[in-house]
C-alpha cells in the first residue's frame, strides 16, 4: 500500500468518524501542511456536499408532490363536506316544509294548492245519535247521512224540522243540500243556525264558500269578516280569502 | 399510509436506520404535521405554496439534524419541526432567504459535527452553491448509487438489489469509481475557476 492509498484511507475514515486520537492528529497535521492532501480532503467534502444537495433537492421534490396530493385530497374532501352540508340543509328545509304541510288539515288532500273556495266542499262528519223514541227519525237520518245517502237523510230529518228550534238539525240539512248541490236550500237551512250554536261559524263558513263559488263575492265578504273577527277556527282562512278578494 | 400513530422514539430509530424505514418515517412525518402549512400560511401571510415549500425544507432539516445528532429528543418532534418551520416562514415573509445559500441545510450531515471544525474552514460558500450539478455529469447508475449509499444510507447488499448489480462487492467497486469521477468533475471545475 503506497502513501497515496494511506491518505485515501485516512480521508475515508475521517468522514466515517472512525479515526483514533493519534490518527486525528496525523490528519490535522497533513491538512495544515500538505496542500495536495488539503485539496484532496476538500474535493471529498465537496463531493459529499454535492450528494447531500442533490438528495435534499430530490427529497424536497418528493415531499412537495406529497403536499400537492394532500391539498387535492383536502379539496375533494372539502367539496364532499360542503355537499353533505347542503344535503343536510335541504333535508332540513324539506322536513320543515313537510311537517308544516302535513300538520295543517286543510293541506292534507291532493287539492291542497288550490285556494280554499275552489275546492269541493266535503260533508262534515255525522252528528251523534239521540236517545229516545221521539228521535227515531233523527237517528235514521244520521244513519243515512253516514252512508252518504243525503236525500234519505233529508227525508228523515224533514219530519222533525217544522216546529223545532234545532240548529244542529238545520246545519245538517244545509250540509245535505250542499252535497246535493241544492244551493238555495242549503242557504235556507244554514241561515237558520242560531248564533249561539256550536255550528254557527261552520254554517257561515259553508255559506261564504258557496257564495264565492257562485261568484257572489259581495255576499261572501260580510260572512268572512264575521269569521275573521270572531272565529278561532276559520279566522285565518277567512282572512286569507279576504286578502285574495281584495 | 396507515393512520396508526408512530411514537417519536420509533421515528427517530427509523430515520437513523436509513434505507426504506427512513423514507417511511419522513413520509409519515410530512403527512402527520401537514396542517402546519395552513397555520404558517395564515399566521405569516405567505401563500400556501410558499408555506408548503418551507414545510418541506423544515422536514428535510429535521431529518438532517437527527442524522447529525443535533436533535436528541429533548422536545417533541412536532414542536421541533414547528420551530424550524416558523423561523423559515418568517424568513420567507421578510424575503431575506431568497438569495442566501443555506449552508446548514446543504452540508453533509457529518460536517456539522464539531469534530469537523478543521474541515469547515476550508469550505468556501460560493463554491458550495449548486455543487449538485456535478452529480448530473455522472451516469444514472452512478448518481443513484451515490445517493442511495451516502444520502439514504442503504447497505451495499440493498443497493445491489435496487440497481440490479451483481453483488455487494460490485457495488463497493462501482461506488469508489463513481465517487472518484464526481471528485474529478468538481476539481476540474475548480481548476477552471
Amino acid at each position: 500500500m503506497n502513501a497515496k492509498d494511506n491518505k485515501q484511507i485516512l480521508i475515508e475514515k475521517y468522514f466515517a468518524k472512525e479515526l483514533e486520537v493519534a490518527e486525528i492528529k496525523e490528519f490535522e497535521a497533513l491538512l495544515a501542511n500538505d496542500p495536495d492532501f488539503k485539496e484532496e480532503v476538500k474535493a471529498h467534502a465537496y463531493a459529499r456536499i454535492s450528494i447531500q444537495q442533490e438528495g435534499n433537492k430530490l427529497l424536497k421534490e418528493k415531499l412537495n408532490q406529497m403536499g400537492q396530493k394532500i391539498q387535492q385530497e383536502k379539496g375533494k374532501r372539502r367539496i364532499v363536506y360542503f355537499r353533505a352540508i347542503a344535503a343536510v340543509f335541504l333535508v332540513l328545509i324539506s322536513s320543515i316544509l313537510l311537517i308544516k304541510y302535513i300538520s295543517d288539515p286543510e293541506y292534507l288532500d291532493g287539492k291542497a294548492r288550490k285556494p280554499l273556495y275552489e275546492r269541493e266542499l266535503e260533508a262534515p262528519g255525522p252528528p251523534g245519535l239521540r236517545g229516545s223514541t221521539y228521535n227515531l227519525s233523527w237517528n235514521q237520518g244520521v244513519s243515512d247521512y253516514d252512508k252518504g245517502d243525503y236525500q234519505a237523510a233529508i227525508n228523515s230529518w224533514q219530519t222533525l224540522s217544522k216546529d223545532t228550534i234545532d240548529s244542529e238539525l238545520w246545519f245538517y240539512l244545509g250540509a245535505c243540500n250542499i252535497m246535493l248541490e241544492e244551493v238555495d236550500s242549503a242557504h235556507f237551512y244554514l241561515n237558520k243556525v242560531e248564533p249561539a250554536s256550536f255550528y254557527y261559524y261552520q254554517a257561515k263558513w259553508y255559506q261564504a264558500i258557496l257564495y264565492i263559488k257562485a261568484g257572489n263575492q259581495e255576499a261572501a265578504r260580510p260572512l268572512l269578516e264575521i269569521l275573521k273577527s270572531e272565529s278561532r277556527k276559520y279566522g285565518s282562512f277567512a282572512e286569507d280569502i279576504l286578502e285574495t278578494l281584495n | 399510509m396507515s393512520n396508526k400513530k408512530i411514537p417519536d422514539s420509533e421515528l427517530l430509530r427509523m430515520i437513523k436506520n436509513g434505507e426504506r424505514e427512513q423514507e417511511t418515517a419522513i413520509s409519515y412525518l410530512y403527512e402527520a404535521y401537514y396542517n402546519f402549512v395552513f397555520t404558517g400560511s395564515k399566521k405569516n401571510k405567505i401563500s400556501i405554496e410558499e408555506a408548503q415549500d418551507v414545510y418541506s425544507d423544515a422536514i428535510i432539516t429535521f431529518r438532517n439534524h437527527v442524522l447529525q445528532d443535533r436533535y436528541r429528543g429533548e422536545a417533541k418532534i412536532s414542536t421541533y419541526i414547528f420551530s424550524i418551520f416558523s423561523r423559515r416562514c418568517i424568513d420567507v415573509f421578510r424575503k431575506n432567504s431568497t438569495n442566501i445559500v443555506d449552508i446548514e441545510k446543504d452540508l453533509p450531515v457529518h460536517i456539522e459535527d464539531p469534530s469537523f471544525s478543521a474541515l469547515k474552514s476550508l469550505l468556501i460558500d460560493e463554491e458550495i452553491s449548486h455543487l449538485n450539478e456535478y452529480l448530473h455529469k455522472l451516469s444514472e447508475t452512478c448518481r443513484r448509487l451515490l445517493l442511495d449509499f451516502y444520502y439514504w444510507g442503504y447497505s451495499q447488499t440493498e443497493i445491489a438489489e435496487r440497481l440490479q448489480l451483481k453483488n455487494p462487492h460490485t457495488v463497493a467497486a462501482k461506488k469508489y469509481t463513481c465517487f472518484q469521477q464526481l471528485m474529478k468533475h468538481i476539481q476540474k471545475s475548480g481548476d477552471e475557476r
